[in-house]
């Protein structure tokens, strides 16, 4: 059973590799140190496979290491040695991309995206790129369903350009209301 | 009768709303208010400006992955699937056995528990062998280039992270399938002004322990030319295509239990190689003439800062079949594919701006394919095929009369 739930691992880390990356590239804003998240989440995956339930989503699964990893590890890190997390001074050598509307326009939401508190950021990629539930977000976050409500509703607010909230909780915050998660 | 709203829902009400993650009750709850309260509507409103193409945006993220550099770390810590299930497999410890240098350091004894990070250092490193203790440590990351290009590139991990928004401008880089598992290059004894060139304090090209360098072939010199880019017959494999199964013996019996062995750090040499030896003749002969090979030739020349054209770009007895642009953490790489007139073998000249100072010719060998380097004019130069050493001199001394 062991060894089948390794395999089932095995085979399908490779499908998550890019996806893995662009989570750690979300979270850390370098690419290289999204490169050994990713690794990082391999081996760990690999290392912890038998904690995975088959037909249960291995994306998920590993989406939940690399975040782990990252803030426990990767991030704690970085922020102990004083060390930026975002340096938007870093341009990739480019060639081929044409600089239609469309790009210019995922660009701009790239840049909004970035933009925004790490906490926010990564809730908004998780739910509005990954298409996670709340639920599914909350559970891979470690928080409470109305954090990733207030992340969301924040990030929302900054992306219209409300108001200062899109820091903070929302001001208007009215948590009777049930979700439709499970 | 609209409902009673005593209660206006929030942001993050609205928000769920607008998600639609709000179960039926609270849905209600705000239909109603918004039946009933205009700055709530306004609010729902304003909120709705903030809808993004979240996905299409993300998608050019996606394209910009590093896939052939991650495919070649999957493929060297997952076994081929027979192998799999085997006890203690040496790639296992080959592949998990990594070089600290990018100033990541991470634990591996809890999954989901606290930090067991690590200093920097460049020694540690484990095995995953069935038989690892539960809380061996790792420290594990990227393998991390650290020959001169790295230094000289001024890239420290951590220090170059580009802007999501500049990661849209990232080059569609030619996809590359996923790669066998990097293996360390025979180098045949290489001259000492190579050796000095190459040498860096963190290098780590040759094998530093007793597994690793069982896994590294004995130089052997190529057989003697027997023609024009002639296939070099069965040249050392210290890793070429199936390069997952390592050759040394388990180290687990050699080494203190949970270090066992330094992974070679792959140099942007090594990186080229493991792409370009998946390209074979038959990739080049089925491949249509491209009808603006030149204007590529000079865009990219320009890119280098090296002029490509006026017939630079040609090998005795083989045809320019295609040349392309890639990005090499942030330096632009440029790879030309030569296909023999016989349309039996292939060399690749890759061409890399590294600012590097001069080296004369060196020799190694990777993936099976023979290896001339140098560099020149600040750019590094290798030129790989399944040649002979020989015959990919003489085109490399050709090549750098008019690069030099």
């Amino acid at each position: 059973m062991a060894q089948n739930r390794r395999n089932v691992v095995a085979e399908g880390l490779p499908e998550e590799l890019a996806r893995m990356w662009r989570y750690g590239l979300v979270l850390s804003g370098n690419r290289d140190t999204a490169e050994d998240l990713v690794q990082a989440t391999c081996l760990r995956a690999l290392e912890r496979a038998h904690q995975f339930e088959p037909g249960t989503r291995l994306d998920r699964w590993v989406f939940s290491i690399l975040h782990s990893i990252w803030l426990n590890e990767v991030r704690a890190r970085k922020v102990r040695l004083g060390q930026g997390l975002v340096d938007a001074d870093a341009v990739l050598v480019f060639d081929g991309l044409k600089y239609t509307e469309t790009n210019i326009s995922a660009r701009q939401v790239l840049r909004e995206v970035q933009e925004l508190p790490e906490a926010q950021r990564e809730t908004v990629f998780l739910v509005y790129v990954e298409g996670m539930t709340y639920r599914e977000a909350a559970d891979l976050l470690e928080v409470p369903i109305g954090t990733v409500m207030s992340r969301l509703a924040a990030a929302r607010a900054k992306l219209a350009g409300l108001n200062s909230e899109a820091e903070g909780p929302p001001l208007q915050s009215n948590r009777s209301h049930g979700t439709s998660g499970p | 009768m609209a409902h009673p709203v005593h209660n206006p829902p929030g942001d993050d009400v609205l928000t769920a709303y607008l998600d639609g993650e709000l179960d039926a009750e609270a849905r209600r709850d705000v239909d109603a208010s918004l039946a009933a309260d205009a700055e709530t509507r306004a609010r729902l409103e304003a909120l709705k400006a903030s809808g993004r193409p979240f996905k299409d945006a993300f998608q050019l993220v996606t394209d910009a992955a590093p896939r052939e550099r991650l495919g070649a770390m999957i493929a060297a810590i997952v076994p081929p699937q027979a192998e799999r299930g085997a006890p203690r497999r040496v790639w296992m410890s080959a592949a998990a056995v990594v070089l600290f240098a990018s100033g990541v350091a991470i634990g591996t004894s809890n999954v989901l528990g606290p930090s067991s990070v690590r200093a920097p250092t460049a020694t540690v490193v484990a095995d995953n062998s069935a038989n690892k203790p539960a809380a061996a440590p790792v420290t594990l990351a990227r393998p991390v280039e650290t020959d001169a290009l790295q230094r000289q590139a001024g890239r420290a991990a951590d220090q170059a992270p580009p802007a999501l928004g500049e990661l849209a401008a990232a080059p569609k880089v030619n996809q590359v399938p996923a790669q066998p598992a990097a293996a360390p290059a025979t180098t045949a004894v290489p001259p000492p002004a190579q050796a000095l060139a190459d040498a860096s304090p963190a290098r780590n090209d040759a094998p530093a322990t007793p597994a690793a360098r069982a896994g590294a072939t004995s130089p052997a010199a190529p057989p003697p030319p027997s023609g024009l880019l002639s296939v070099a017959p069965a040249a050392p494999m210290a890793g070429g295509l199936a390069a997952a199964p390592p050759v040394a013996p388990a180290p687990a019996t050699t080494a203190p239990a949970g270090a066992v062995a330094v992974l070679t750090t792959p140099t942007w040499r090594q990186v080229v190689s493991d792409y370009i030896v998946l390209t074979t003749a038959q990739t080049l002969a089925v491949m249509p003439d491209n009808p603006r090979l030149g204007d590529a030739v000079a865009a990219y020349g320009d890119k280098l800062q090296l002029d490509l054209t006026g017939g630079r770009l040609t090998v005795p007895m083989a045809s320019l079949k295609d040349v392309r642009l890639y990005d090499y953490r942030g330096r632009p790489l440029v790879e030309a594919s030569f296909l023999s007139d016989d349309k039996m073998s292939v060399v690749s000249l890759c061409i890399i701006l590294t600012g590097q100072p001069d080296a004369p010719f060196g020799f190694e060998q990777r993936n099976g394919q023979n290896i001339i380097f140098w560099t020149a004019g600040g750019h590094g130069f290798m030129l790989a095929g399944r040649a002979t050493r020989e015959t990919l001199e003489a085109i490399a001394r050709d090549l750098s009369t008019r690069f030099s």
